[in-house]
């Protein structure tokens, strides 16, 4: 059963449209991610499920029920706030019983939940600690706490390690994924960071200007972009223009080149996309085996990263940016040399706009 | 069918409304309406018993307007709110900026230094003015000891302006302080970097910077001071009719309404001038 | 962050200076009123020693006795009538869209900036007009100390709903959303989590309406009638009589009853995040 579903979901303010049209199943269990630029949509869509906007347009159904104007208190979600909008004249404990007291829950009760609650999260010796006194990781696991005590169906989460820094965003990524897998709820997730969908999500949905672009597992949003926005939008990528003649052969400048899908019937040209470190580069005129696309060019540029060299190589169908890991036996390439560059049919995607 | 948002929109709409009524209605009958008034008896008959007829509407009272008296005292009000209201800025702009520059803790003191008199009883502070400044005043009285002879100012303009002065010199400060103290010093260092010398920094940055601090002071000293009625009544003399007195006269022992609706109309667009003009900054500051 | 940088040395001492001036501007003549409320002589500006006879005075004065009481009734009703009406209001206009939220917003500054005198005819003519219009259905009313208290809570609305709306504005909108989302009713989410993180700018805002209504002598000496003397109202007319002792004596009280509310206020009104545990 699904645990989110939109169906034709729209969302206008005035005369912005902030979600357009939009179908998604999110299923029981999952941790769903929603990823795009800011102004996306993706944060409207996920107030909408929280309940603190309403959609234009479409049905939105929680747990398998239409949820139409159900205000927020009435809905099986919870929500952790991208600046965790703890109440600051509460402690954490208070903070942490108060949707259990909302919902009635007796007091002695909801202390043992809420304590509980705190423990799991490892904060039991700041109970009485306002959140002005809590560090931004600490706030962050109170608001974890406030809303996985009241057990909902799905918790709606939205931007929550935007204000960490960089080392703590990491430990609280696996720590949120150790804790999913734990309770068993649905997670809802929006960011903008494409690494942190890409290492937490059993499904990433990629937004842009209101429209949700593609909904796949991490793999297949990293190695099959299906659009062209997606496949730019996450990670370095190049993007070449290429050829289709009349039998559907793909070419690549004079190269003629496989690819992992055919080309759509009747199109003239096509967008391939190539992640820089799938393709590989080797002295000229030395062929490798196997079923790869091989086409020569020049080195243009030669950018020293640490772990690995980035490479520019013109061809006769483009530049092409190529990322190569430092190790001891690869071979570095001059500036100048001619070079020969290769990749499989499968690293190769032919995108939609 | 109306759409889910629109339902929700259209509730939010009615409990806004609910918790909006009664202050709405309250400032409507209380304020708007005698406005309203106001405006009506400024066209009204004033009846030779001096009673206000709402009747024969006319333009009599505005004609007054023109004569040689009204013009003289308009003159004079406008004139003294007007070097009210350079006097403040003139000694409120360093103030604010000393105030804005010093370290937070030495800053909040001052500002409640600043904040006592301003909310101490505005009357007993002209009165305390009134005091010093009295012929036998504490001032009048070091001067002849000195032998300088006695203190003359008391019942002049200048001991309005100066009354007017210590009554509204704070709603300068303050906004003054406000556009100060929110300001990025970043950028008074990169004018500096860009070889401007202090001045010529202050002169192109600092100071447009603060332009909706100056507009709203002198607004907040100027409307005031242009309207007072305490401190000329207090520290004023004969001959320092202000507006604010003549409007009261009208309403008192000249039982004029109209003509002192006429003169109130004359206050009420100079204050909706400086609520147009504030507004115009403030929106073009965003 | 230096000073160097921002002033020169001579600019800096200019600045100090300025500022003392007018801290010296500002409290002298306080001080000095102050200082000769506690003159033994008769004479008001001759000392004549160290005394507090001009006291008791003031308290065997019916006249003032009954002024200050109807001040306290017209700042009591005024008070609570205009925060209750003012803190719903800016609720209203911070936080809920509505038609004619914008021109409500706009007009509420009007009482804030209008000159004194303006609203003080304003009010009379009110009330005249209103009088007349009752008064051929056969009632008659006259001026009060209620006409006072009707006229403070129409500019005390503006100045609560001011101080309430600036404290609204700096509490985040998200944590009332974070109240509904953890099953708080919007009423529920109002009373424990909105109202007490602004009540501090609420009492601010009711402490600001007593002060100006216990200040407030040209409106008040205007809608009074006969038997509505406030105490300002009875001060101003005695000023215009001459300097007396006992004048600087009540206005010494008077000078320590608002810095109590000034400094209750300013405590109150301290930034929420300022504030250390």
């Amino acid at each position: 059963m699904a645990a989110v579903e939109l169906e034709a979901v729209t969302k206008r303010f005035d005369n912005f449209v902030a979600v357009d049209n939009i179908d998604l199943e999110i299923s029981d269990g999952e941790f769903f991610s929603l990823l795009g630029p800011s102004g996306c949509g993706k944060t409207t869509t996920l107030r909408m499920i929280a309940g603190f906007e309403f959609p234009t347009a479409g049905r939105l159904s929680i747990g398998g029920r239409e949820i139409g104007l159900d205000p927020p208190n009435k809905r099986p979600v919870n929500t952790v706030f991208q600046n965790y909008a703890l109440f600051p004249h509460m402690n954490v404990l208070e903070n942490v019983m108060f949707g259990l007291l909302m919902q009635k829950v007796p007091k002695d009760q909801a202390r043992d939940a809420a304590a509980k609650a705190i423990n799991s999260v490892k904060l039991e010796a700041l109970l009485n600690r306002k959140p002005n006194q809590l560090s931004g990781g600490q706030q962050q696991r109170v608001a974890l706490a406030r809303a996985l005590v009241n057990e909902p169906k799905v918790l709606l989460l939205d931007e929550p390690l935007g204000a960490l820094d960089l080392k703590l965003r990491q430990e609280m990524q696996s720590e949120l994924k150790s804790l999913h897998s734990e309770v068993g709820i649905t997670f809802v997730y929006v960011t903008h960071d494409q690494e942190e969908a890409l290492t937490m999500s059993d499904r990433i949905g990629v937004m842009s200007e209101g429209k949700l672009l593609q909904v796949d597992d991490p793999t297949r949003i990293y190695e099959h972009p299906a659009k062209r926005f997606v496949a730019d939008f996450i990670g370095e990528i190049n993007l070449i223009e290429g050829s289709v003649d009349s039998s559907g052969t793909v070419r690549l400048g004079d190269e003629v080149i496989a690819c992992a899908s055919p080309a759509p019937s009747g199109s003239q040209s096509v967008t391939i996309a190539l992640r820089p470190e799938s393709i590989d580069l080797t002295v000229e005129n030395e062929r490798i085996g196997g079923a790869m696309n091989q086409i020569p060019g020049i080195v243009a540029r030669r950018t020293y990263f640490g772990d690995s060299h980035s490479y520019d190589i013109e061809t006769s169908g483009g530049t092409l940016s190529i990322r190569r890991d430092n190790r001891p036996l690869n071979t570095i390439f001059d500036p100048g040399q001619p070079v020969t560059v290769s990749w499989h049919p499968d690293a190769s995607n032919l995108l939609e706009d | 069918m109306t759409s889910l948002d629109h339902a929700a929109a259209h509730s939010q709409a009615r409990k806004g409304r609910l918790l909006a009524t009664p202050a709405g209605l309250y400032i409507v009958l209380f304020f708007i309406v005698p406005l309203l008034i106001i405006l009506a008896y400024s066209f009204a008959t004033r009846t030779a018993t001096g009673r206000t007829e709402l009747s024969g509407w006319n333009l009599e009272s505005y004609d007054k307007l023109f004569t040689g008296l009204v013009m003289r005292t308009v003159w004079r009000s406008f004139w003294m709110a007007a070097v009210t209201t350079v006097m403040c800025l003139i000694v409120a702009y360093p103030f604010a900026y000393y105030l804005a520059t010093r370290a937070a803790k030495v800053r909040n003191v001052l500002l409640v230094l600043v904040m006592i008199p301003f909310w101490t009883n505005g009357l007993i502070r002209i009165f305390a003015i009134r005091f010093m400044l009295g012929s036998d005043g504490p001032i009048s009285q070091a001067s002849e000891s000195l032998g300088f002879g006695e203190f003359r100012i008391l019942f002049t303009p200048t001991a309005v302006v100066l009354g007017m002065l210590y009554s509204f010199l704070t709603f300068m400060i303050l906004p003054l302080y406000v556009a100060i103290e929110r300001m990025d010093w970043k950028l008074v260092e990169a004018a500096r970097d860009l070889y401007a010398d202090g001045f010529t920094a202050f002169r192109k940055v600092t100071l447009p910077l603060t332009k909706s601090g100056i507009i709203a002071g002198s607004i907040l000293v100027f409307v005031p001071s242009f309207g007072s009625y305490v401190v000329p009544e207090i520290l004023g003399g004969a001959k320092t009719l202000l507006l604010g007195s003549y409007i009261a006269r009208q309403f008192g022992q000249a039982r004029n309404f109209p003509f002192g609706a006429a003169l109130s109309v004359v206050l009420i667009v100079a204050m909706l001038i400086a609520v147009v003009i504030n507004q115009r900054t403030e929106a073009s500051e965003l | 962050m230096s000073q160097t940088l921002r002033t020169g040395k001579w600019i800096d001492r200019f600045l100090r200076l300025n500022a003392w001036l007018i801290f010296a501007f500002f409290y002298i003549p306080i001080f000095v009123l102050v200082i000769f409320s506690f003159n033994g002589s008769s004479r008001v500006t001759v000392w004549g020693g160290f005394s507090t006879r001009w006291y008791p005075a003031v308290f065997e004065n019916q006249q003032i006795l009954s002024a200050l009481k109807n001040s306290l009734i017209v700042a009591g009703i005024s008070t609570v009538v205009s925060t209750i009406l003012g803190t719903s209001v800016a609720i209203a206009i911070d936080r809920y869209r509505f038609k004619g939220r914008k021109a409500l917003d706009g007009a509420i500054y009007l009482p804030v900036i209008i000159p004194d005198v303006t609203m003080a005819v304003m009010m009379l003519a009110f009330f005249a007009q209103v009088f007349r219009l009752i008064d051929s259905f056969g009632p008659r009313f006259q001026l009060g100390i209620y006409t006072i208290a009707i006229s403070h809570i129409a500019f005390n609305i503006s100045f609560v709903a001011v101080v309430v709306k600036a404290r609204l504005g700096q509490l985040d909108p998200s944590l009332e959303e974070a109240a509904r989302d953890l099953y708080a009713s919007g009423w529920l989410a109002f009373r424990r989590v909105t109202l007490p993180l602004i009540l501090p700018g609420v009492l601010a805002g009711a402490l600001l309406a007593l002060a100006l209504s216990l200040d407030d002598v040209v409106i008040s000496g205007f809608v009074n009638g006969s038997g509505g003397t406030t105490l300002p109202v009875y001060v101003f007319g005695a000023i215009r009589r001459g300097v007396s002792p006992e004048l600087n004596a009540i206005s010494t009280l008077m000078l320590l009853a608002s810095t109590v509310l000034v400094l209750t206020s300013l405590f109150l009104q301290r930034d929420p995040k300022s504030k250390q545990p």
